[in-house]
């Protein structure tokens, strides 16, 4: 006779099941016929949306962003892409990170930053977005010298167009 | 056979456990999602506001999916001239009253929903900030609504309104985390030893001297190279033997202090406190407490004391 613990058994095989398929195999995004959209739903509302490669296979450079916007007036001004805040930060700094892992979409990520700037000062038309890696050394060449060091890995300028 | 290997199987899921460690997972799950939510307030409608670094128009998961998110509400309730701005308060305040809610205990499961349902809006909303802390808070809240989490340490129990009751979801909850935590060691691992970076030290080394996660200056590790490989390996040793030492009895122990002081060295030598602490908070909960052997409170052994000095006593 089939118990209540035998469902709760069963369900349970089946959620570490679907975990295992999702953080080892892309199986859910194969298709995008229903079922594999009803897969797609329970990955994410279990929170299995990501793998657990953290910091792997390699630890990936850091990156900064600032923003050197022009007023009406020609002020110029330099913007960290940056708060007081650590938590917030860590945020902030993964923004800049996906905006520019993929060179195709940095355009778009750095134009919707700019126009968040735009929103901030209305006072603002154009916004620089200037966006850097920090490169770090191997410890060998550490050890001969070489220091890390910021390196530019987008710049684009955005004009505010005015109707 | 197939009886046998069904009892084994009901056996290993349904092995009585202290409810504690349930009542501990609530607290701890939903304290770390109030601090965090706490000091991202200010910053809401930047990080996930319509108007914010990223706007809807490109972050918005398209409308024929499930998937809730915030600009998806905003669609519901524009008719009624609600601002994008009151639509974020809105769902963080709902997500803040119900973390009060479930860290107390009061009416666990709804405030359970309204929680993994308000956070998974969040991730949907600001998935390019997201990172390995809100996967986890994610994960957690996803358990949070089928585990029986009001059954210790709720307000109630404490004004003694409330008897703790075993549930037959405890052992399973439980023993479901722990298979979890495996499947996070070895992905993690294995991810690790695909590269090389791992072996040879380097990881180390990168993590360290990133301004993002530099919390002391480390340069002095490029004239002791073996020190970041020997962490390194380390590191590849104790998430990659997790899946096979923390099961057994003379081992768990240490494995799971070893587990707890790595990640507690991820919080202060890399700076990443709150997901330190969900890691520790999610091993602490799966693999910290047993009935009979407890590991922070041996609860049997105390029962047993205290029924044998009464014995005396009465004697």
């Amino acid at each position: 006779m089939i118990k209540k613990e035998h469902v709760y058994l069963i369900l349970a095989l089946v959620h570490l099941g679907l975990v295992n398929l999702f953080i080892w195999t892309s199986y859910e995004d194969e298709d995008s016929s229903k079922w594999y959209s009803w897969l797609r739903v329970y990955r994410d509302f279990s929170g299995c949306f990501r793998d657990y490669s953290y910091f792997a296979p390699n630890v990936a450079n850091d990156t900064r962003a600032i923003f050197i916007t022009k007023t009406d007036s020609d002020t110029i001004q330099f913007l960290p892409f940056k708060v007081d805040n650590e938590v917030a930060n860590i945020r902030y700094n993964n923004i800049i990170s996906s905006g520019m892992r993929n060179p195709k979409a940095r355009d778009l990520f750095a134009k919707s930053w700019a126009t968040a700037i735009f929103g901030y000062d209305k006072s603002i038309h154009n916004v620089t977005v200037v966006t850097e890696a920090y490169i770090v050394p191997a410890m060998s060449d550490y050890k001969k010298g070489k220091r890390p060091s910021w390196e530019i890995i987008y710049a684009g300028s955005f004009e505010k167009q005015v109707e | 056979m197939i009886k046998r290997v069904l009892e084994k199987l009901m056996s290993f899921f349904f092995a009585p456990v202290s409810l504690i460690p349930l009542g501990f997972f609530r607290i701890s799950i939903g304290l770390i999602a109030l601090f965090l939510l706490i000091q991202l307030w200010p910053h809401l409608l930047s990080l996930y506001g319509n108007f914010g670094f990223i706007q809807w128009a490109i972050i918005e998961t398209s409308t024929d999916t499930w998937f809730p998110s915030i600009g998806k509400l905003y669609l519901l309730v524009e008719p009624y001239r609600v601002s994008p701005e009151v639509c974020v308060y809105t769902i963080f305040s709902i997500y803040g009253l119900a973390l009060i809610g479930f860290v107390f205990g009061v009416g666990v499961r709804i405030c359970a929903f309204l929680v993994w349902l308000c956070h998974i809006s969040m991730v949907n909303s600001g998935f390019t900030s997201i990172y390995g802390l809100d996967t986890m808070l994610q994960v957690c809240f996803f358990y949070a609504l089928w585990m029986p989490l009001g059954q210790s340490l709720t307000i109630f129990h404490f004004l003694k309104k409330k008897k703790k009751c075993q549930s037959v979801l405890s052992s399973l909850s439980i023993r479901v985390l722990q298979l979890h935590m495996c499947v996070i060691y070895l992905n993690t691992s294995i991810a690790k030893m695909s590269g090389a970076q791992w072996w040879n030290g380097e990881a180390i080394w990168r993590a360290l001297m990133q301004p993002q996660f530099s919390t002391f200056a480390y340069d002095w590790l490029s004239n002791w190279p073996f020190v970041p490989k020997l962490l390194g390996w380390l590191v590849l040793i104790i998430e990659f033997g997790y899946i096979f030492f923390i099961w057994i009895p003379q081992t768990k122990k240490f494995w799971l202090i070893s587990v707890v002081l790595l990640h507690a060295g991820i919080a202060i030598f890399m700076g990443l406190p709150l997901f330190s602490l969900i890691m520790i908070v999610m091993n602490i909960t799966a693999f910290g407490w047993s009935v009979g052997s407890g590991f922070f409170v041996n609860y049997q052994k105390y029962v047993y004391k205290f029924r044998k000095v009464s014995f005396q006593y009465k004697g």
